[in-house]
Formats: C-alpha cells, sequence, structure tokens
C-alpha cells in the first residue's frame, strides 16, 4: 500500500506533491498548535471555571444571606425589645411588628409576615398570636387566641426552645390571606425577668421574592441555579414544577440519580463541593453540580453547569481556528500552485523542445533565460546543447555522407568486378563448367574466367592476386583482360602467359604479383594443354577417383620479367573432370585455427560424380560448415572443368531455305539412331526446321554454310547449329503476343517462340566470328 | 534432287472450299500453299489435315493469314484430322483459341 502510494506520488506533477508536501507539513503544524494549547489551557481552564462557579455560587449565597440576615435581623429586633420589657400590651406589639417589617426591604407588592407568640404559662401549645402582615402596601394586625399552635403551624414541633435563630422548612402561611409560601424565622424570648421562654419572634421570608433573588442572578446562558432547603426541597429549580413539592431525593430516585443524595446529604451537613454526573434523563449532557451551604438559614445553593457549556468557547475557538487554517492553507495552496507554475513552466517549455530536437527537428527556439537561477543555468545548457548538437550533426553528416560514397565506391568496384567474373556457364556438348568467387571482403583477388578461343578450343582460368582489397581488384581486373586478350589471339598459352608476365612486370610499382592455372581444352581431339604460374595444381578425377594433378609450377605472373612458361598436354577420357581452387579454400581457417586444407577437398569431391554444379557447391557448403562462422579471411574460388567427349559432326549444307528437307532428314536419321523418343524427335524437328530457316534466311547476305553437330551430354540431346555469318542472336527478338485474336495477330515472330517453348535449353554464343547456336531437349 | 514434301489438292463446292494437304508444312513449302489460297467468295474453308506430318511456323503464318482473310469475308475456317504433335505446335503459339481446329 505504502509503496503503491510512493509510486503513485512519485509519478504525479511536480506543483501536485510540492503543494501536498507543504500542505500538509503546515497542516500538522497547525493541529499540533491546537493539539498543545487545548493541552496546556484546557486545566487552566477548567480552574478558571471552578473559580467562576464557586464566586457565582458565593454570590448567590451572599444575596439571600442578606434577605436572611434582614429576617433574622427584623427578628432580633423584636426579640431585643420584649427582653426589655414584661408587657402584653397589645399596642406595643403592634408597633413592634410593624416597624419590624417596615425594616423589611421589601417591594410594595410583596407580602410580608411577622408575628409574636406569647405562651404566658409555659404551655406552648396554646397562647396568644399577635400577627402582623403587609399586603399591598398596607399594614394589618391580628390578635389571636390560639388553643393549639402544633395546629397552625406543624413544623413549630421542632423549634428548639433555645435562645437561637430557628428556619422552618417551607411552608403555605395560611395565616395570610395571600397564602404565600414562606420559610419563618423563630426567635425564642423571655420577657425581663423572666426564667422561661415566654414566646416567640417570627419573621416570614416570602420565597417569591427570594426566588427572583436568585433568578436575577442566574444567567440564563450559563449554568443553573437551584435552591435547597435543609430538607432538600427544592425552593428554586428551573423547572417551576418541582419547585417546593419534590425534594431532590426525590429526583435522585426518579432519575436514577445518586449523586443527587450526596449533594443532598452534604449540604445538609453543611458542606461544600461539586460532583460531575454523566449524562442522564434529566441531563442530556455530563455536567457538574458546585455545591455550598448557606449559612444560618441551613439549606444549600447549586449551580450545574454542563462541561459542554465550559468548552463551548473553546469548541468554537477550534472551530474557527481550523476554518481559519483551512483558508490559509487554499490561499497557500494558491500561492504554491502559482510559484510552482512559474518554475516548471520553462521547464516543460525546455522539455518539449527537447522533444522536438529529438525528432531532427531544430526549428524550435530556446527562449531567452531571463534569470540566473537554475532554470537559467538549464535554459543556457539547452543553447550550448543546441549548437553542440546541430554542429555535431553537421560533423555525423558530413561524416556519413563520406562514407557512404566510399562504401558506394567500394560496391561499385565490387560489382564491376563481380560482373567481370562471368556466370553464363556455356552448355557443350563436349564440356561442361561451373565456376564460384566469394571475396573475403566486398573487392577481392581471386578471379577466374573461361571463354573460347575459337570454336574448337575452351579455355579455363583461375587465378589469384596477392594482396586484397582495391588494389588487388585493380590489378585482378588488368590482369584477367591481358591473360583472355592475349590467350584470344589462338598462341601458345606458355607463349601467353609469357608475354602477360611481361605486361604485369611492366610499371609494377605496388610489386604485385598473381598465381594463375590456365588450361585449354580442344574440343575436337579432348586434348587439355595446361600451365601453371605458381599456382596450387589443381585436382584431376579420373577412372581412380580424384587426385592432385602433377604439374610443373612455373613463376608466379609480374614477379619477374622474361621469364619463359612451360605448358604440359593431358588427353581427357570421356567423363574425365580438372577442378581448379585458389589457397582460399584450402587455408580456410575455423575457429580453432586450423585449415580446411587439400584432403578434406579431396574427401567431399571422392563423393561427387554429378555435374560441377553439383561438385562445387557440395565444396562450398564443406567449407561452411568446416568454418562454421569464423571470418573468411581469403577469397574462395572454385571451378570445375567436365570432358564429355567429342561431338558428332552430322552435316554441313547450304545456308539456304532448301536445304530444310536435307537438314530435317539427317537429323531425323541421328535421331533414331541415337533412339529419341518419338515425341522429343518431333519437337527438335520442329525446333531444327525453325533455326535452321532462321539462319537461311537471316546469317548471310551472299549465301555460306551451315555446320549441324549433334550430341548427347548431361541427359540432354544438343543440336547444335555453327554459321560464320553476321553476329545474330535469334533470342533477343521480342516475344509475340500470343493472346490476341486472329485480327490482331502479327504473322511473324512465330518461329523462336515455339523453339524456345519447346527446347529445354536455348543457348546462342558469338565465338571466333561464329554464331553458334545450341538447342536441346531432356530425355 | 528435291522430293515432293509437300502436297495438296483443292475442292471447291460453291462458297466452300477444301484443301486436302499432305506432308510438312515448312519455311520452303508453305509459300506454295499460300500462293494457292483464293479465298475470295469463300464463306466455308476447310483444311484437312489428315495427313500433315509437320507444320512449322512459315506454316502458322499460313493459317493465320487464311484466317484473317475468312474473317474478312465473313466465313468459317476448320482444320480438321490435325495430328497430336501438330496440335501441339498450334497450341503453343497460341492458335487453338483462335481457330476451329479439330
Amino acid at each position: 500500500m505504502l509503496s503503491w502510494w510512493k509510486k503513485w506520488f512519485s509519478r504525479q506533477s511536480l506543483t501536485f506533491r510540492l503543494s501536498i508536501s507543504i500542505l500538509t507539513s503546515v497542516f500538522i503544524c497547525g493541529v499540533g498548535l491546537l493539539f498543545f494549547t487545548s493541552q496546556y489551557y484546557l486545566p487552566q481552564i477548567r480552574h478558571r471555571i471552578d473559580d467562576f462557579a464557586h464566586f457565582k455560587l458565593q454570590n448567590e449565597i451572599k444575596n439571600i444571606t442578606a434577605v436572611v440576615n434582614e429576617t433574622q435581623d427584623a427578628a432580633l429586633t423584636i426579640k431585643n425589645t420584649l427582653k426589655e420589657l414584661n408587657t402584653t400590651d397589645i399596642d406595643l406589639f403592634r408597633h413592634l411588628l410593624q416597624s419590624a417589617l417596615k425594616t423589611l426591604n421589601y417591594d410594595e407588592s410583596d407580602t410580608s409576615h411577622a408575628w409574636i407568640y406569647v405562651f404566658p404559662d409555659g404551655n406552648v401549645k396554646s397562647g396568644i398570636l399577635y400577627s402582623g402582615e403587609i399586603t399591598d402596601g398596607d399594614f394589618i394586625f391580628k390578635q389571636k387566641k390560639i388553643d393549639d399552635f402544633y395546629k397552625i403551624y406543624p413544623w413549630f414541633t421542632k423549634v428548639p426552645k433555645k435562645e437561637e435563630f430557628f428556619w422552618s422548612e417551607p411552608y403555605v402561611d395560611n395565616e395570610m390571606d395571600s397564602k404565600p409560601w414562606v420559610a419563618t424565622n423563630l426567635l425564642p424570648f423571655k420577657f425581663s425577668g423572666s426564667d422561661e421562654y415566654n414566646g416567640l419572634v417570627a419573621v416570614s421570608m416570602d420565597l417569591h421574592e427570594l426566588k427572583s433573588e436568585i433568578n436575577e442572578q442566574t444567567s440564563k446562558k450559563f449554568g443553573q441555579s437551584l435552591l435547597l432547603s435543609h430538607e432538600g426541597l427544592y425552593v428554586s429549580h428551573p423547572d417551576e414544577s418541582i419547585e417546593l413539592k419534590k425534594t431532590i431525593y426525590d429526583l435522585a430516585k426518579i432519575y436514577d440519580l445518586p449523586e443527587l443524595n450526596v449533594v443532598g446529604f452534604k449540604l445538609k451537613d453543611g458542606i461544600s463541593g461539586n460532583i460531575k454526573m454523566d449524562k442522564s434523563s434529566v441531563y442530556k449532557k455530563p455536567v457538574i453540580f458546585f455545591f455550598a451551604p448557606i449559612p444560618d438559614l441551613n439549606w444549600g445553593m447549586c449551580l450545574v453547569f454542563s462541561q459542554e457549556e465550559f468548552f463551548l468557547p473553546f469548541k468554537e475557538f477550534h472551530i474557527k481556528a481550523v476554518g481559519v487554517m483551512l483558508a490559509f492553507l487554499l490561499i497557500l495552496f494558491i500561492f504554491i500552485s502559482l510559484i510552482c507554475h512559474r518554475s516548471t513552466k520553462p521547464l516543460l517549455d525546455l522539455s518539449k523542445i527537447a522533444l522536438q530536437y529529438g525528432k531532427g527537428d531544430f526549428s524550435a527556439t530556446i527562449p531567452d533565460s531571463k534569470s540566473d537561477d537554475e532554470i537559467g543555468i538549464m535554459t543556457d545548457a539547452f543553447h550550448k546543447m543546441r549548437d553542440n548538437l546541430l554542429s555535431h550533426i553537421e560533423m555525423v553528416k558530413t561524416a556519413a555522407i563520406d562514407a557512404q560514397k566510399n562504401q558506394s565506391e567500394l560496391e561499385i568496384a565490387k560489382d564491376i568486378q563481380q560482373s567481370a567474373l562471368p556466370v553464363n556457364f556455356p552448355s557443350h556438348s563436349v564440356f561442361e563448367v561451373y565456376a564460384f568467387m566469394k571475396p573475403a571482403r566486398s573487392v577481392g583477388g581471386d578471379f577466374y574466367d573461361f571463354f573460347f578461343i575459337d570454336e574448337d578450343k575452351f579455355a579455363v582460368l583461375v587465378a589469384d592476386v596477392s594482396g586484397k582489397g582495391i588494389p588487388a581488384a585493380l590489378y585482378m581486373m588488368t590482369a584477367k583482360a591481358l591473360i583472355k586478350n592475349t590467350a584470344k589471339s589462338g598462341m601458345k598459352i606458355s607463349k601467353v602467359f609469357a608475354l602477360v608476365n611481361n605486361e604485369l612486370c611492366n610499371g609494377n610499382l605496388a610489386n604485385m604479383f598473381v598465381t594463375a592455372f590456365l588450361a585449354v581444352l580442344n574440343l575436337k581431339t579432348g586434348v587439355l594443354e595446361y600451365v601453371n604460374a605458381g599456382h596450387n595444381p589443381p585436382f584431376v578425377y579420373d577412372e581412380n577417383g580424384y587426385r592432385i594433378m602433377e604439374v610443373k609450377r612455373n613463376m608466379v605472373l609480374g614477379g619477374l620479367e622474361n621469364i619463359s612458361y612451360v605448358s604440359e598436354q593431358l588427353q581427357m577420357q570421356k567423363g574425365q573432370r580438372l577442378f581448379l581452387y585458389t589457397d582460399g579454400v584450402s587455408e580456410a581457417q575455423n575457429n580453432d585455427g586450423e585449415f580446411y586444407g587439400e584432403e578434406r577437398i579431396g574427401n567431399i569431391l571422392r563423393q561427387d560424380m554429378q555435374s560441377p554444379r553439383h561438385t562445387i557447391t557440395l565444396v562450398q557448403n564443406d567449407v561452411s560448415n568446416f568454418v562454421a562462422g569464423a571470418e573468411q579471411s581469403d577469397d574462395i574460388t572454385m571451378l570445375e572443368l567436365l570432358y564429355c567427349g567429342v561431338e558428332d559432326d552430322l552435316l554441313v549444307v547450304k545456308a539456304e531455305i532448301s536445304s530444310i528437307g536435307e537438314v530435317l532428314k539427317t537429323v531425323t536419321r541421328d535421331m533414331a539412331s541415337k533412339n529419341i523418343p518419338a515425341e522429343g524427335q518431333s519437337k527438335i524437328t520442329v525446333a531444327c526446321e525453325e533455326i535452321f530457316s532462321n539462319i537461311a534466311q537471316y546469317a548471310y547476305k551472299d549465301g555460306g554454310m551451315v555446320r549441324i553437330r549433334s550430341a548427347i551430354a548431361y541427359g540432354k540431346y544438343l543440336l547444335r547449329f555453327i554459321d560464320n555469318g553476321i553476329p545474330y542472336n535469334p533470342l533477343e527478338k521480342e516475344e509475340p503476343d500470343i493472346k490476341g485474336s486472329a485480327d490482331e495477330r502479327e504473322i511473324g515472330g512465330l518461329g523462336i517462340f515455339m523453339v524456345k517453348k519447346m527446347m529445354h535449353e536455348v543457348n546462342y554464343e558469338r565465338v571466333a566470328n561464329q554464331n553458334i547456336l545450341t538447342i536441346g531437349i531432356k530425355l | 534432287m528435291q522430293e515432293k514434301v509437300m502436297e495438296f489438292e483443292k475442292i471447291k463446292e460453291g462458297d466452300k472450299l477444301t484443301y486436302k494437304i499432305k506432308g510438312r508444312l515448312d519455311t520452303a513449302t508453305s509459300p506454295e500453299l499460300a500462293a494457292a489460297l483464293d479465298l475470295d467468295g469463300v464463306k466455308e474453308l476447310i483444311f484437312d489435315m489428315t495427313e500433315v506430318d509437320y507444320v512449322f511456323s512459315a506454316g502458322l503464318r499460313v493459317f493465320l493469314q487464311a484466317q484473317k482473310s475468312i474473317n474478312a469475308n465473313g466465313g468459317t475456317m476448320k482444320l480438321t484430322g490435325v495430328q497430336p504433335s501438330v496440335k501441339e505446335v498450334f497450341n503453343i503459339v497460341g492458335f487453338t483459341g483462335i481457330m476451329d481446329i479439330e
């Protein structure tokens, strides 16, 4: 997952990555700062809230205490007055009550009640009640004989007989017309000189008044105030239906909040404190109960805060802080994007330009660098790169053109050299020849050649020029032309080599030389005359198989002037072969540095009894297998000549149309004697007529002779027409269109076309001013 | 001495002309036949080739010329009794497509 994220992230743009990195860092810092401040300030705030709650609680208690004290003071004033007296003067009592009530700082609308209860005989239960009340600003005084005081005020039983203030629980004062909820302060008194308590002074505190006092103080926004009587009765509660009806213990039971019991008990014992409460059915959120007893009154005051309420401002601060932070991050993001865009735009431009340059398009101009920063440095580098590239390309181009020129010159040289080697191997009834040359480099120094010296003499040649490459090729061309031209003069071949040697020596500054083997076969007699100028001896094949021919080695050609060469002769037998080669074959090396050697040539030749083409292909493949991919170090040249025996002269006739009958009769007889199949005979007859009539019509202007020979060679019946007429190759005639309708067809041109179609071999040679046309059919 | 290697017989019945040829139509003999072809008003030309051993290109030229002439006349030409070896010659030069050869 992490690695995937890393991979994805690294693929995003620089702007995005930078933005994300910075924004994330800033966000983490911000959150960290907030966390730190909250951790640092939270306890302090807690503390301050405690202080505040206590302060508020005490403040409320103070207010209540003021009312309590007022009430108590009023009672004390009356008591002190009564203590100095010993009378039951009603007017005095009226006066005392009226002035006491007046000291109470009540609003005009409030009602207040005070009374003096006198039980002269020490019997508390019955006595006289002097009651004064202020209702709607009017003072009403009543005197009442009481039989059972407990009946009027049931709580009266709890009043201790001590000269101390006693506060009753809240109750409804039925003695008053408005029947208000009150709590009454009682103070027993003794008349002057009396040992027993003679009565009670009582001043009631209107709870409505007290409540309003509390409500004034209670901020509706912050916290709830609760006022509890000594017995836990709610005097003040936000829910008015609870006030003066339910105790804190009741609510503890109803709402299943045992903490409320604790609060009640603690207050009853006069203990202050605070207690946390989890959320419940009444308090939807966790709250803190601050509570403290009210002195004198022995009631309790509570302030209830929800914890959330405490931290609401803090929470608001957090929300606002996060909001501000996000806004800040957004602004930051915009800034980063702008900066990144400004910084990376030149990079993107440069990369586009680089792509164009990569495609070889240098038309795009690099913007000028405006600054010295990294982008500026890069732009400068691009400028330099462009200039260097352009000059480099120019250089490479020139070099490539030069190389191409050299290469193409070499190619041309190679083509010229290769084309100098004849590849149209003549079909002849007397011999068969095939040759092959594979240069080591593009141009080589080896060559072979074959040509007719005259109609009865056929020459073959294999030679090897010392050295390699262009110089060797040039020397080879010279040597080849010299040998061929000299040999064609018909002179003895030893003389040919002597002449060629002198020519080659002449101006041979490079000290090059040629080894060569030249052989001329007399087609009439089968005598092979040959001369060897320093060349490796050929293989010869006869009935005993292939063997290396024992030949005299003469001096190489072009080495030294005025050398005489000695030629030798061999009477060839029908089927005898001569295999000529250069040392490129015998000295072909494999990767281990081993030479192919004459022995291997001999072995391979022994396997072959077929055509020279087959022999040479076989050797060629064997050499390839032997070197097995090693670089060819020397040119490889081979030539094989197969002697098939002499041809039969059939007849010599005048080249005239009228001779056709005689020609066809002679040829038919010859074919019959050689057992040529009937189908072949008719085809030969057709072809023979066409060729002969062609010669009769075109060869001579003033008449001449045609010699016709026949032979069976390489599985073919061959017929040869030899004339001394003008050079004329009928095979070069354009082929007629044979697809048109009768009216579109040309009348002429069909004869040669038929010959080509019917014969397996049709061959024209111009040798020694003679046209030699051979036709043949496979047997 | 010249032996007679080709001879023919000419049979005319109205606008039907039949040449019954014997021997070899070569470069020497074909002009003889060509010269003897008189196709004026001939609508049906028949060469009876039953006894023809060889036809060379010179002979083929005669037949092509004859075919052209008879086409001009709006007539028909037919070669009958052609030997297989002779037929192959006609085949090689594509005449079997333009001539009625039996």
